[in-house]
């Protein structure tokens, strides 16, 4: 299909801040950013951290989510919830740091993917809030909004594009075929519809795939400037070339990267594999479920996980494919990574994925199902050795520690959402095993001043 | 949920479809309500005081068999508050030494029982903070065939209070009285519910220390132990003591009460042996008489146990042993109540076995009231009709005043592992059908004091957990946000027949990548005595499947019996799948 032509812009400025529609932001700090880290949203030097519940009740407000801003320094922190929160709307179902305008503060995204918008149920909204200088926070939205689309499920930016991942959206007129939805930073607009079907994009719409599941955007080759964008499908069957239904291997999952995303020539260069193309695949193993981008020097490192495969000859273990790019090199396959045998089955290796560049690239895997508990872990395995990967493994039982990873300068972000009735997070330095579990109320994690939070951790940033 | 329906199916019973705009405020609720049942003009007691300090006292107060409580609710008398706090006062429940017993309402309608200490109590020094004191460890307590304590603080004149949850019923002493002793099985009932009781009050670090048939409720449920834990706020009002009123009810006092030495948990092990043997038989094991004359029997000669079944007569004989260290624990007598026999009497500190899982379905399954105990909610129901407006529809009821509790395994698979150890370690009964299990930790010794501070695992809960209903990588998963708010009169338009309504909120997401028929079959709730209830609502509109990625939430309304909570939700979740099972 082609890509439309015109294209909507489809930022919706919000009342100023006194009205209600703004309350639930946090007010913006009149820092300067000049010094600013970059996770930094107050601008005080230090990276911040953001913590999703898409199940929260704020306000009472059940299901409708909310989002903790956790600061580097140590201060209280600061809820965040949808302007006027309505039920069941998921914000937070996907958060991210990032910078969108031109201070040096970092802003933050948030999805709300069972937002109803212009009458359509569940077609999903993505919040934009500003740190550094004072500026309202902005809802963008699909310009052809759809029901139980869930535009917002997932997000990437990289400071020029910001990637909306819209996986049950009908693409194509194809049920559950997926798509991606790419704005401008700096101005939220410029929409730009991406799916299996557009013009140079690898595969095509089939029912159910879940193109846009999972996002990273990065330097993975193309012009040396230019983001380019992998998106995964999880659910993608793993079934050739084609359009094809049902047939092949079920959900085995595939990604696709596409070059110079924001300024395509006639129609975009792209590099697509299936999981088979890389290890061995069966059905079901969910390639690009999960996937981070990270980067050192000129050199970008993408991974993506399959939280199902078979890593280490271990069935449906889980698995992580780690790419690399540089200035000179596209994209291509580095190294496997799994947990040899010592993963087992339904564990979900590579349920969560984050990498950090501060002092030698080292990625983050979370895997929220380990231990005949579910206690969960996260798997901190340094890039250029991954044999000296360490378990980090502070939950208890059936906190599924690991359900969310991220970074913060040096500082791993951990998510368990299933930790006592609230969840929690845990902060760890750089050496540190050890840490606590923070829940809202606890030590500096505010807590929803009116309703319950339930599932704080299901999302990091 | 447009793509989760299909038209050409009829909707699932699982949930209710619709949209829900706003989930009902309130968090955690006060989910019984119940009463003290004031022992008829007898004061509490507990002084450890030598007997003849005490003085001599009629002997209506020693006569078992006398002990009876009004039956029903008095009204209120001319100079009675208003109300006590934030709860508006309906009538009375009983009068005793130390103070008065009021039915009352919250401020959520429900029913409560309110004892307002005499002003002539309440004004020795000191007193009302060790009463405050004592009633904060008595809500520690697991509301386990107890009363659970509510609330407590101080009425507009200065008279410290406490609020508890209404039990309605019989007392043990007015159904001994008014139809003699109990049948087997109901007596079995008692020892098993009274030991349960007693278990969690010792695994709280407190004793009863006036445990007695008064303070025993019969109620549909099973029996109730009420007015424990403030006993002792009277230990140390020596001037109350001293003015030669009678505190408490010899018959039911072990020997080194009497004597005045330490009183252990042992203490409330001898009086459950006594009141066993008066209930199994009809007359008290140490007969009839005044005060020194049951004092000297008691210190001096073996009680006259009668004949009970076994086990309880061997169990009666060693809890009304005369050294304290003789008596088995409260845990001790549970377990050989469920049947797994007793080891020998532990005389001295024994290193700690591993902790006691009982199921309320255990006790639940060994509870048939007696034939004349009725559901009197509804005699309950219209006093407050009288006394209060109705309450409004949906309100919330005041926040539980209970604590976070220890987390725990959320997944089904490694919790029926953990149980099998532990009853396997007890070798009770296998075909058990062990639901919420209540921990109890093994006491140290007969006559020790059991450890406080034992986890207690009463409220340990799902709430706010992903429960899978396979894989939570891609199957179908259901989460209960916020605890379920009980207590409700309506809810709705639907209206609580059988006490109370009970509403929960659900939400199923499928983040799967197939459409996921949901079970047709809507989820159980189980209270927290086993049994089971479908939802009183037939739900409308719900979806019968959900596509990828679809989300359904809904509210689940149970009606439930007065006085019970909800223990889990258990059922499927979708059609086919595995049996879920969420802890509330």
């Amino acid at each position: 299909m082609r890509l439309p032509i015109s294209l909507l812009v489809s930022a919706l400025l919000l009342p100023p801040l006194a009205s209600p529609l703004s309350a639930g932001f946090p007010a913006a700090p009149a820092a300067d950013c000049a010094g600013a880290g970059s996770n930094d949203f107050d601008g005080d030097g230090v990276d911040d951290t953001v913590v999703g519940d898409p199940f929260a009740a704020p306000g009472g407000h059940g299901g409708a989510g909310a989002v903790h801003l956790l600061f580097g320094k140590g201060e209280r922190g600061k809820v965040v919830s949808a302007p006027s929160p309505e039920a069941g709307e998921g914000f937070g179902w996907s958060v991210k740091l990032t910078r969108l305008d031109a201070d040096r503060c970092a802003d933050l995204l948030i999805g709300a993917p069972y937002a109803d918008v212009a009458g359509q149920r569940d077609a999903g909204a993505v919040y934009a809030v500003y740190g550094g200088a004072e500026r309202k926070p902005v809802r963008l939205v699909s310009s052809t909004p759809e029901a139980d689309a869930h535009f917002g499920w997932s997000l990437a930016s990289d400071g020029a594009v910001i990637a909306v991942g819209a996986p049950h959206e009908d693409a194509d007129g194809v049920e559950d075929a997926g798509a991606v939805h790419l704005f401008d930073s700096g101005s939220l607009a410029g929409e730009r519809r991406i799916s299996q079907d557009t013009e140079g994009v690898p595969g095509s719409s089939e029912v159910g795939d879940m193109f846009g599941w999972s996002l990273a955007v990065g330097r993975l080759g193309g012009a040396l400037d230019e983001p380019d964008l992998a998106v995964g499908a999880p659910y993608d069957n793993d079934d050739g070339r084609g359009r094809q239904s049902g047939e092949g291997k079920r959900d085995a999952g595939s990604i696709a990267v596409l070059f110079d995303v924001r300024e395509p020539k006639q129609e975009y260069a792209a590099k697509d594999w299936d999981l088979h193309e890389i290890v061995p695949t069966d059905a079901g193993d969910r390639l690009g479920y999960a996937m981070a981008y990270g980067q050192e020097g000129d050199v970008g490192y993408l991974a993506v996980s399959a939280p199902l495969g078979d890593g280490g000859q271990v069935k449906d273990s889980g698995l992580v494919r780690l790419f690399r790019a540089s200035g000179t090199e596209e994209v291509a396959p580095l190294a496997t990574l799994d947990q040899g045998a010592d993963g087992a089955a339904g564990e979900g290796y590579g349920f969560s994925l984050a990498f950090t560049g501060e002092g030698g690239t080292r990625l983050a895997v979370g895997v929220p199902f380990d231990g005949p508990d579910q206690r969960g872990g996260v798997r901190l395995v340094p890039v250029r050795d991954p044999a000296r990967a360490q378990l980090v493994a502070l939950g208890g039982a059936g906190d599924h520690f690991g359900w969310s990873v991220a970074f913060s300068g040096n500082r791993l972000v951990v998510g368990a959402p299933d930790h006592g009735r609230s969840g929690a997070v845990a902060l760890l330095g750089r050496n540190d095993g050890t840490g606590t579990l923070l829940s809202p109320g606890t030590g500096e994690v505010p807590a929803l001043s009116e309703g319950d939070s339930a599932d704080f951790g299901a999302t990091v940033g | 949920m447009g793509k989760s329906s299909s038209p050409g199916q009829g909707p699932s019973p699982f949930l209710s479809g619709k949209r829900v705009s706003r989930f009902a405020a309130g968090a955690a609720v006060w989910q019984e309500y119940g009463s003290t049942r004031s022992p008829g003009g007898e004061p509490p007691c507990s002084s450890p005081i030598p007997l003849a300090v005490r003085g001599i006292v009629g002997e209506e107060g020693i006569h078992p068999v006398m002990d009876v409580n009004q039956p029903g609710v008095e009204g209120l008398r001319p100079g009675d508050p208003e109300r006590i706090g934030d709860y508006r006062l309906v009538g009375r429940l009983g009068e005793g030494g130390m103070g008065t017993v009021y039915l009352a309402t919250a401020p959520a309608g429900r029913a409560v029982a309110v004892k307002v200490i005499k002003p002539e109590v309440a004004i020795e020094d000191g007193f009302a903070a060790r009463f405050h004191a004592e009633v904060r460890n008595a809500r520690r307590v697991a509301s386990f065939c107890t009363a659970q304590v509510l609330d407590n603080g101080n009425a507009e004149d200065g008279r410290p209070y406490m609020v508890t949850e209404y039990i309605a019923g019989t007392p043990l002493s007015r159904q001994i009285s008014t139809y003699g002793a109990l049948e087997p099985a109901q007596l079995h009932g008692v020892a098993l519910g009274v030991a349960a009781a007693l278990a969690a009050i010792h695994v709280a670090g407190l004793v009863h220390r006036d445990l007695k048939p008064a303070n025993v409720v019969l109620s549909l449920s099973g029996p109730r132990v009420i007015d424990f834990g403030i006993a002792r706020a009277l230990d140390s009002t020596h001037s109350f003591t001293r003015s030669g009123e009678l505190l408490g009810s010899p018959g039911w006092w072990a020997p080194e009460q009497v004597r005045g030495l330490e009183v252990t948990p042992a203490a409330d092990i001898f009086a459950w042996g006594c009141m066993i043997a008066y209930a199994g038989n009809g007359r008290h094991p140490y007969g009839t008489g005044n005060l020194i004359t049951m004092a000297t029997r008691l210190l001096n000669s073996r009680p006259d146990l009668g004949t009970l079944p076994a086990p309880l007569d061997d169990l009666v004989r060693r809890a009304t042993a005369m050294d304290p260290r003789a008596r088995p624990t409260a845990q001790d007598l549970l377990i050989a109540l469920v049947g797994g026999g007793i080891a020998a009497p532990a005389t001295a500190a024994s290193p700690a076995d591993p902790p006691t899982l009982i199921s309320d379905s255990v006790l639940s399954d060994s509870w048939s009231p007696p034939a004349n105990v009725e559901p009197d909610s509804t005699q309950v129901l219209s006093v407050l009709r009288r006394g209060t407006p109705s309450a409004a529809s949906g309100s919330p009821a005041p926040p539980r005043p209970d604590t976070q509790p220890p987390p725990t395994p959320a997944t089904a698979s490694a919790a029926p592992a953990r149980r099998r150890w532990l009853l396997a370690g007890l070798a009770v009964a296998a075909a058990l059908a062990v639901t919420v299990a209540v921990l109890l930790s093994t006491g140290e010794g007969g006559g020790g004091q059991a450890r406080p501070g034992t986890a207690v695992a009463d409220g340990v809960t799902d709430v706010g957990r992903r429960i899978a209903t396979g894989s939570l990588i891609g199957d179908p998963q259901l989460i209960v946000p916020r605890p379920p708010r009980c207590g409700l009169t309506s809810y709705e338009g639907a209206a609580a027949k059988r006490g109370q309504l009970c509403v929960i909120g659900v939400t199923v997401l499928n983040t799967g990548g197939e459409r996921t028929p949901l079970s047709r079959v809507p989820l159980s709730l189980v209270d927290d005595l086993g049994a089971s209830h479908a939802p009183a609502v037939t739900p409308a509109g719900s979806p019968d499947g959900l596509a990828p990625g679809g989300r359904v939430d809904g509210i689940l309304v149970y009606d439930l019996p007065q006085g019970r909570r909800p223990a889990k939700l258990v059922g499927r979740v979708t059609e086919g799948g595995r049996k879920i099972e969420v802890r509330l």
